[in-house]
């Protein structure tokens, strides 16, 4: 009766192999998937694994040639299949047309889910050579991009069905640059890498002796572990070690810095209890199910409003009243915590109209890296800790981890690739310190790695915002004064909320001048998961209710938003408070421009119909217009140092610790050096994000990578290069200041043909090398406006967005393809679509997360999507060598609350709070 | 995952065999792309010894009309469906429906019969165990079932104790087109109307019970339309779903047979005949009167009155899609 098979045969690739069933290693267990026995048993990386719930398509390889998600495929079904996976497209050393097409088009950005489209891509093309836009997007809409590839893929697939592509996303002005590289579409040097699977993110690194890092979570959302019983796990074979609160140092991190990283005391559904090392994924994950344990509840408080009421049970001791303190060291002794300063009550008595009203930006969306967190630690007694970990900012988690073991312990982060992270993955020491003190505990490297429920429930969320606010303007779109409370929920701890706050209290004065101010914020702890870094960093959430206060003053006064935050948005020789409370006079170029030629390309002015009015109507059917601004001085923040090193052959490497995480920046810094030492982008080398080998480099946040970093390894390559032309000098008898460089040689610029190759000059048995150092600066700060045009329908409440125009100035674009991708971003990230679906469901009663899984978490898919246009002026900035300015961070920023107030107009009354889903419209339409 | 035995069905007979000899012990894999999440997430309190590979059993892989009735064999891939020619010509909502199921590469696995005998999608019954889970439901032999007091946005209107929607869209448009179902154990064969596979606490199937076939009467209406409202496309479960089939019985006297998913537990039906002119005034009527009829045991939670103006609307553009 049944038949259970001995053996599973596969041909992956055209090969064949033979696997026994069984339970030992080298054998399939029956309850082994498809897509682990690719990866772990025959050692087929390129097939990525985010999900695991069929739900990502990350997984996704081509079996009897159709696309299926190995993922949600047991090994035993398959056995006699025949499997195509991204490492089997390349014949004879020959990519595949459609990886081709994938590296022309940049068709990726951390290229993490990349692998999973292109097979996709492939097995569409194969049945169908010839598929309409539509044949594409259908065919792809099973596939999760969170850095939004998505136009960019299209436009590949296209290509490699041979139909013409006519790209119109990117909208520059013809400039006459002088330059070779800079601004030429150019492509990633990891492009190869990428669409070959080659790419290795932290899963995909190899380690002897490795033990598995699992977490046994709280059920509760506030209790206190009265017994931690782990002598179940003790019994049993493989499991090498188990970390409780009893039992691990009072290791500390978050701002202040309180929160322990196992703490006797659980504060949110799926807080840490215990964590347990053991052989393989599958025994830790049975070993942590074994321990149990005592609770002893306490009342959770799971909205900020219950938190702030008298007598309400207190997250920590050492903040009875469940308020943090919302100064932050990191910024100095006068980081901005509130705005306060002018005389906001003669502001109000001088105003025309005067707005009170509320609104909350709560859905505490998750800006969710196709990556899970993950990290890979080794302690090597007395005090050496390697770790290797998926971020964008190896030596910011070394700073951070050095805080919290202390200057004893000698640290080293190395970062491979990092498949996205939009800020979140800043936020990972807990897992660093768990995986730490495990390989402490063993001796063996531990991996502690998240699942994907793990990451939606336990990790980075965006902070809740709630503005209770005043607002006073005069008919001519000047703000009077702006007053109010401002209740930012953290969620149980902060790591950087305060830091969020600062910056984002920064960001408001960029966007709007106003001589009076009153704003009090308050962050407050909730028994949820925490919130902490994203993409926006505070600014994005502060704007979303602020923005929406302003608009009613507007609406009031008939003002048109566009005239008003053109008018507002900070001018050179305007000023604004900064991070660090001190005050800073804006030298940057003037942004009207730019969002002049953003209004006329939207078509803005036929468009706005006037405050609450549908641009058109057909049938139930509503069109309404919004826009809104953003602008961050953090472009220049912090330090960078890099060094830069000349090789004798004709080549250079950069010692830079920056990580690829999806945008590019590491191609950019590579063409900035090859720019200034007139080399091709391939005779660069860049070294590993390593923080032994690179001097400290805070790390690509903030679109800081092109002005800070880029300003770095830029004056370490005009320092290695002054060097060089100083030596050659001698040997041409002219002065250096005569002299540059080109393809390896150096030349007399009056007579190019009289050159001498570097080995000459270098020698050939050393190095020239150059450093620079960049220091922060915020003085500058960049800008971002977007234009959105959504259609509800007020018979269901649906809303969808249909054009979305963004415009900037960049002052010089580095790399078009790459810029387009981060701008194409704003739809993802926990950016726009947190205005009309993106969100985090709690439950308010138990703080239980109800949608940790990629169905229930909504996201935007391939087969929804809108027109997308971004203006890009290159005037330019005089601080930068090649006078660029970042802007990537940004581009989720003012889209949320643009489509917010399009939401509006469309149907003709004001929301309160975001996202806009259809019962809050059906609901709002009702009461009108 | 957790470890199970694993064994293939060699034929239809072997099968029911099988679950006959193990009963509640079992679990039947098919496409598996909702059993493995089962297994993954472990929100169950049970967890299979053994897993049944049905896959082999190719007699239950057919699409065929015989005697003026379309029978698909259970085992049907829903990419399959997509694409018959069958489908296509007479049964386009059928495809329709399919287009808004899950992604491509799950309907490329996923079977017919594993569409119909899905478990719930409620969140509160999901939520998995490695996040402090699982949670004792109703269904669980909790107490209540959570969503009452919780965040029902996407639960049903009319409840029977637990508030949990029929997940599958296959099922509210055979339902529509008053498609049977064969279900099968060892020795023994019954018919189910699509409804009856329902019921408030989970389906009706013995645990040695699968599905066999579906059988479509090929009597279909003049005109077929489904409609799902989701927040996304695709991917997602539905809001609230529904079928509709327009028939004319004598000149001018038209019968409207409209099913609806997302408001309880199995596919709700109306059926309302009525001689019909094309205007506004009798499409409202005609909307009165089966938004009335569907919603009369209607009981909105905290969260989801909104189904019900929601349900008023895409009704609205079902009866307009029909004329």
């Amino acid at each position: 009766m049944g038949k259970k098979p001995k053996e599973i045969n596969l041909f992956v690739n055209g090969k064949r192999y033979s696997f026994s069933v069984g339970e030992n290693k080298n054998q399939v267990s029956p309850n082994h998937t498809l897509a682990y026995t690719i990866r772990e048993v025959i050692g087929l990386k390129g097939t990525k694994i985010s999900c695991e719930s069929g739900a990502c398509g990350a997984c996704t390889v081509i079996m009897d040639g159709i696309p299926v998600l190995s993922c949600m495929l047991l090994t035993v079904e398959c056995n006699g299949k025949s499997i195509l996976t991204i490492e089997g497209l390349e014949k004879d050393g020959k990519l595949d047309p459609v990886q081709e097409a994938f590296i022309k088009h940049s068709a990726f950005q951390c290229g993490f889910c990349t692998p999973g489209i292109i097979m996709s891509s492939k097995a569409l093309l194969t049945q169908n050579p010839s598929p309409s836009d539509e044949d594409i997007r259908q065919a792809l809409s099973g596939h999760f991009c969170r850095c939004v590839s998505h136009y960019q893929v299209i436009d590949a697939v296209k290509e490699a069905s041979g139909k013409a592509v006519t790209k119109k996303r990117l909208l520059r002005e013809k400039t006459d640059s002088k330059l070779s590289i800079i601004g030429k579409e150019t492509h990633r040097t990891d492009a190869k890498k990428i669409v070959t699977g080659k790419v290795e993110y932290l899963n995909d690194l190899r380690f002897d002796n490795l033990l598995f890092g699992k977490i046994l979570r709280s059920s509760y959302a506030h209790a206190l572990i009265k017994k931690i019983d782990v002598s179940e796990v003790e019994k049993m074979d493989g499991v090498k070690a188990i970390l409780t609160w009893e039992n691990v140092p009072d290791l500390r991190g978050g701002t202040p810095r309180f929160k322990r990283a196992l703490d006797q005391k659980v504060r949110f559904v799926g807080d840490a209890v215990a964590v347990v090392a053991a052989e393989s994924e599958e025994l830790a994950e049975e070993a942590i199910s074994k321990i149990r344990v005592d609770y002893e509840v306490i009342d959770p408080v799971i909205k900020p409003e219950s938190a702030l009421k008298k007598g309400a049970p207190s997250l920590y001791l050492e903040f009875p009243e469940n308020v943090l303190p919302s100064h932050t060291n990191f910024f100095g002794p006068k980081s901005l915590k509130e705005l306060i300063f002018g005389d906001p009550e003669k502001g109000l008595n001088e105003a025309d109209c005067i707005i009170e009203d509320e609104f909350s930006y709560n859905g505490i969306p998750n800006p969710l890296p196709a990556e899970s967190p993950a990290v890979i630690a080794l302690w090597e007694d007395p005090n050496r800790l390697t770790l290797w970990t998926s971020t964008q900012a190896p030596y910011f988690d070394k700073l951070v981890l050095s805080r919290i073991f202390g200057k004893e312990i000698n640290i080293r982060v190395i970062s491979p690739t990092c498949g996205g992270s939009f800020g979140s993955k800043l936020m990972s020491w807990q897992l660093q310190v768990f995986a730490a003190l495990l390989s402490k505990k063993t001796g063996h490297p531990v991996k502690v790695s998240l699942t994907k429920d793990e990451h939606l429930a336990t990790f980075t969320l965006r902070p809740g915002v709630k503005l209770k606010g005043k607002i006073g303007m005069k008919k001519d779109g000047t703000v009077t004064a702006v007053s109010g409370d401002l209740i930012i929920d953290t969620g149980y701890y902060s790591f950087t909320t305060q830091a969020q706050l600062a910056v984002g209290l920064g960001e408001v004065q960029i966007m709007l001048r106003c001589e009076n101010w009153n704003l009090r914020p308050k962050i407050v702890v909730t028994n949820r998961n925490a919130s902490g870094i994203v993409r926006g960093f505070g600014g994005q959430e502060i704007k979303c209710v602020l923005i929406p206060l302003l608009c009613r003053a507007m609406e009031r006064l008939n003002i048109d938003p566009f005239e008003f935050f053109k008018k507002n948005f900070v001018k050179p020789g305007d000023g604004y408070y900064w991070r660090d409370g001190k005050w800073y006079s804006y030298r940057g170029v003037n942004y009207s421009k730019a969002m002049e030629k953003g209004a006329t390309i939207f078509g803005w002015r036929n468009k706005w119909k006037g405050w609450l009015k549908p641009t058109k109507i057909n049938g139930s059917k509503r069109r309404g217009v919004g826009v809104a601004v953003h602008g961050n001085a953090d472009v220049g923040e912090d330090v960078s140092e890099a060094f830069v090193s000349l090789h004798p052959e004709g080549r250079a490497t950069i010692f830079s610790c920056i990580t690829e995480h999806g945008t590019g920046q590491v191609s950019n810094i590579v063409k900035m050096v090859a720019e200034v030492l007139g080399l091709k982008i391939e005779d660069i080398n860049l070294s590993p994000a390593d923080s032994l080998v690179t001097p400290f480099e805070f790390g690509p946040v903030g679109s800081r990578g092109t002005y800070a970093i880029g300003s770095a390894t830029i004056a370490a390559a005009e320092n290695a290069k002054q060097k060089l032309l100083r030596k050659a000098s001698k040997l041409f008898g002219v002065d250096p200041a005569k002299l540059d460089t080109k393809d390896g040689f150096v030349y007399i610029k009056a007579n190019p043909l009289k050159k001498i190759p570097w080995h000459k000059i270098i020698g050939w048995e050393k190095t020239l090398s150059g450093y620079g150092r960049f220091e922060a600066d915020h003085t500058l700060t960049n800008c971002m406006m977007s234009f959105v045009e959504v259609e509800v329908d007020i018979d269901t409440g649906e809303t969808q967005i249909i054009e979305i125009v963004n415009a900037t100035d960049v002052g010089m674009v580095i790399d078009p393809m790459g810029l387009e991708g981060q701008l194409n971003g704003c739809l993802g990230s926990a950016g726009i679509d947190t205005a009309i679906f993106e969100e985090t469901v709690l439950d308010k009663g138990t703080g239980v997360i109800l949608n940790p899984n990629m169905i229930d978490y909504k996201w935007r898919t391939f087969a929804e999507l809108p027109e997308i246009k971004h203006v890009v002026l290159e005037t330019p900035f005089p601080t930068h060598k090649f006078h660029a300015i970042g802007v990537g961070e940004i581009a989720t920023s003012p889209g949320p609350a643009a489509t917010f107030m399009a939401i509006c107009n469309a149907i003709g009354t004001w929301l309160k709070e975001y996202p806009v889903t259809p019962d809050k419209i059906l609901e709002a339409v009702k009461e009108k | 995952m957790k470890k199970f035995e694993y064994i293939e069905a060699e034929d239809l007979e072997d099968l029911l065999s099988i679950l006959w000899d193990f009963k509640n012990e079992a679990r039947v894999i098919a496409g598996g792309t909702d059993l493995l999440s089962i297994f993954k997430d472990q929100y169950l309190l049970s967890y299979p010894k053994l897993v049944v590979n049905a896959k082999p059993v190719k007699e239950l892989d057919y699409v065929y009309i015989e005697g003026g009735i379309l029978k698909i064999g259970a085992l049907t891939r829903l990419s399959t469906l997509l694409s018959h020619p069958l489908v296509i010509e007479k049964f386009p909502i059928i495809k329709e429906a399919i287009m808004t199921i899950a992604t491509p590469q799950i309907r490329n696995v996923g079977t017919v019969g594993g569409n119909l005998c899905q478990d719930i999608r409620c969140w509160y019954y999901r939520y998995p165990a490695r996040l402090g889970g699982p949670l004792i439901c109703l269904r669980k032999g909790g107490k209540t079932c959570l969503a009452i007091r919780g965040d029902n946005r996407y639960h049903a209107l009319i409840g029977k104790r637990c508030y949990a929607v029929c997940p599958s869209d296959l099922a509210i448009v055979l339902c529509c087109l008053n498609a049977e179902i064969i279900v099968v154990k060892k020795k023994n064969q019954r018919k189910l109307d699509v409804q009856s596979l329902y019921t408030p606490l989970g389906l009706s199937l013995q645990p040695d019970e699968i599905v066999k076939e579906i059988q479509v009467p090929c009597n279909y209406g003049f005109r077929q339309r489904f409609i799902k409202f989701t927040i996304r496309r695709p991917i997602d479960f539905a809001v609230l779903s529904l079928a509709g089939q327009l028939k004319f019985e004598k000149k001018d006297l038209s019968k409207w047979i409209i099913t609806f998913g997302g408001i309880s537990y199995r596919p709700e039906v109306v059926v309302v005949t009525k001689y019909f002119q094309k205007n506004e005034k009798t499409v409202e009527k005609l909307l009165e009167e089966i938004v009335r009829s569907v919603l009369v045991k209607a009981k909105p939670l905290t969260k989801n009155a909104y189904k019900i103006p929601l349900l008023k609307g895409l009704s609205r553009k079902l009866i307009h899609s029909l004329m």
